[in-house]
């Protein structure tokens, strides 16, 4: 138990060094730290409404995050979450609007799939240059991201416009693929619940099958793992694919529950993917919970700033904090087993 | 039309500016072989330093300029140090320091400058003025275009030229490149791929000060949270676009410039639609150019993003 224990504890140093670091921040810069945490806490923890408006939050960066893990498994740096997210959900809102006529379920389930093909088209184009071109994914990626997010600008001001709104939106999706609540009087929808098991799938693929075999190897050393005959370039874009389906459905997903696209859709999930992906080491099991504490910060960032008067970027502050200690932690603890082989007279 | 047309060529180099300083330092960054998506944070943290220095100061640019390049070079300090010395992934850490730079800038710009709720800080503070190059600024189109700008504009071409020599002519230049593409030869030829790496990033983090502080303290006057809003990224597309070329890069800038520059015509003549269609296209413009780039050759340094583990 203590071997399956350890791979948390450099993470765990790691966020507990983050939350001192922002506690001290907070106190050198004069606020209450205590009540700033609390009102965080509280935000998220007070009762079954804000545990349903965190895991609100949660869905959409459970999805993005689960996005780079798999990208990251097979050493893709997918920065183009956003992206793929946003492929998601334009496809999404087009069959939420355009099919009201089926019903409800249906409707849902085929914003899903749709989210999903949206999203792994947009994936797949970093997959293919890099496979066919050698491109770097991490340009082709951050590029798309802004193509996207301007083809989002230009839809909820033209074709898909509202025009019975004054701000820039699209029309609403159908009544019934509004995401229904779970729980009454409570923002709990099924975005948390779905991304549960799709991690537990990702994670019996990766892990599991042969596919997930080829696709971990190649990210582990590509150069071995073509000398054993795995083809590593549409393994590649096998994972580009399939971590662009996983955004696409978080940004159906998020239709499903703002119920029209709009620009601002996505504050930056993409970007806070990588956040997840990481604290987690790339495992999509143990991005469900990374998951749940940016949603955690999410959810209470607002509430920090009413009641401390802390501005709402600082938890911005806390997850980069997160972020660089965790990779820290992440690239000795590599070291360490390196070293640990070559004392065992393992080979290199 | 003439005048218009001039207006549009001004505003375009306005708006190319920040982008193509930042995207000078990024090339020898880059060709030293580091993969830097934290010039975002960089920029935007010199723009906060910009800002409250010289508001700090009673108004003194040049202090506010030159506590932006410390700003720059302190995070460009912290990427070097988690990327070349503990080896960490440097797209991961490059993300990390972003947040931490928006939070950051957000955190004490409420902190120092704001009172309750407003959006943006009431207080301006004086910029960098343009100044017009006597007799050049007599030329009719061109003067807009190049003569009539403050001298971050006139900085940035004398980079471009300089950034050139220093790739093309002169024997730190083919280190940097040797570095880049093959660290271990380079090693074994006796550079200092470390210390070479080091500088390379801590001179990108003085263009990311420069760049930041054109968007506070030349542009407006004023300080807004996450006010670069993905200039960072945009430099690293110019890179690419220029294919990791000075010449090639100031073409880039201009080309995001005018984008932005039309979209800002279009929006003011009402048509706001088509404008966000437009601000996408340098975007696009970059991926087909990476393609077709990569058909012919490889122009990214072979070995951009890859720490270098002496063995």
């Amino acid at each position: 138990m203590t071997k399956k224990l350890k791979p948390l504890l450099k993470p765990t140093l790691a966020l507990t060094i983050a939350i001192v670091a922002a506690w001290l921040i907070l106190v050198v810069a004069g606020y209450d730290a205590g009540e700033a945490f609390g009102s965080l806490w509280k935000a998220s923890f007070k009762n079954l409404k804000t545990v349903g408006t965190m895991l609100n939050r949660t869905s959409p960066i459970l999805f993005t995050g689960l996005s780079v893990a798999v990208a990251m498994q097979a050493n893709m740096m997918n920065i183009g979450a956003e992206g793929q997210f946003l492929g998601g959900a334009i496809v999404a809102t087009v069959i939420g609007i355009y099919c009201d006529g089926l019903p409800g379920p249906a409707l849902i389930a085929l914003m899903v799939v749709g989210g999903a093909l949206g999203g792994a088209i947009v994936g797949a184009i970093p997959g293919l240059l890099k496979a066919k071109m050698n491109v770097s994914e991490v340009i082709i990626t951050i590029m798309l991201n802004y193509v996207f997010q301007y083809v989002v600008e230009f839809l909820v001001r033209g074709p898909l416009k509202d025009t019975t709104q004054g701000e820039p939106q699209s029309w609403k999706i159908a009544d019934q693929a509004w995401l229904p609540y779970l729980v009454d009087g409570t923002k709990l929808h099924m975005g948390f619940f779905l991304g549960v098991a799709v991690a537990i799938l990702v994670f019996v693929l990766l892990f599991k099958t042969y596919i997930g075999f080829e696709l971990r190897a190649v990210g582990f050393n590509l150069t071995a793992a073509q000398t054993t005959g795995i083809n590593a370039k549409s393994t590649m874009v096998l994972s580009m694919v399939l971590a662009g389906a996983l955004a696409g459905i978080g940004g159906a997903i998020e239709i499903g529950n703002n119920h029209y696209l709009i620009d601002t859709l996505s504050p930056g999930y993409g970007f806070t993917a990588i956040a997840v992906s990481a604290l987690a080491g790339n495992n999509p099991i143990g991005v469900i919970f990374t998951a749940m504490i940016f949603g955690f910060l999410s959810a209470g960032s607002t509430a920090m700033q009413r009641s401390a008067g802390v501005s709402a970027t600082f938890v911005q502050v806390f997850q980069g904090l997160i972020v660089i200690f965790v990779a820290i932690a992440a690239v000795r603890s590599v070291k360490k087993t390196r070293k640990v082989k070559a004392l065992k007279g393992g080979s290199k | 039309m003439s005048l218009i047309l001039a207006n549009f060529l001004a505003a375009s180099m306005r708006m190319a500016t920040p982008l193509l300083i930042a995207a000078l330092g990024l090339i020898i960054s880059e060709r030293a072989g580091l993969m830097n998506i934290s010039a975002e944070g960089a920029m935007l943290a010199a723009a906060f330093a910009a800002y409250a220095l010289t508001a700090a100061t009673g108004n003194n640019v040049w202090i506010g300029l030159v506590a932006a390049i410390f700003a720059g070079m302190l995070v460009a300090g912290i990427f070097a140090y988690t990327s070349i010395h503990l080896k960490v992934k440097q797209v991961v850490v490059g993300a990390g320091i972003n947040m931490l730079c928006t939070g950051m800038t957000g955190f004490l710009f409420r902190r120092l400058f704001r009172g309750e709720d407003a959006i943006v800080s009431s207080m301006t503070v004086s910029t960098f003025q343009n100044y017009n190059i006597p007799l050049l600024s007599d030329i009719p189109f061109l003067n807009e275009l190049f003569f009539k700008h403050t001298f971050f504009t006139y900085f940035a071409f004398i980079m471009v030229a300089v950034t050139w020599v220093i790739i093309k002519k002169t024997s730190l230049g083919i280190k940097i490149i040797s570095v880049g593409e093959n660290p271990r030869a380079a090693d074994s030829l006796g550079v200092n791929v470390i210390a070479l790496r080091y500088a390379a990033t801590l001179y990108s983090g003085v263009m990311f000060g420069i760049a930041g502080a054109y968007l506070s303290i030349v542009q407006g006057g004023i300080f807004t949270e996450n006010m670069t809003a993905g200039r960072g990224f945009i430099a690293m597309a110019v890179v690419v676009l220029g294919k990791w070329h000075p010449g090639g890069a100031f073409l880039g800038a201009l080309l995001f410039g005018a984008s932005n520059a039309l979209q800002m015509l279009l929006q003011n003549s009402g048509n706001n639609t088509l404008g966000n269609l437009i601000l996408g296209i340098p975007y696009a413009a970059t991926i087909i150019a990476v393609i077709l780039v990569s058909r012919s050759r490889t122009a990214a340094p072979s070995a951009l993003g890859t720490p270098y583990v002496k063995s």
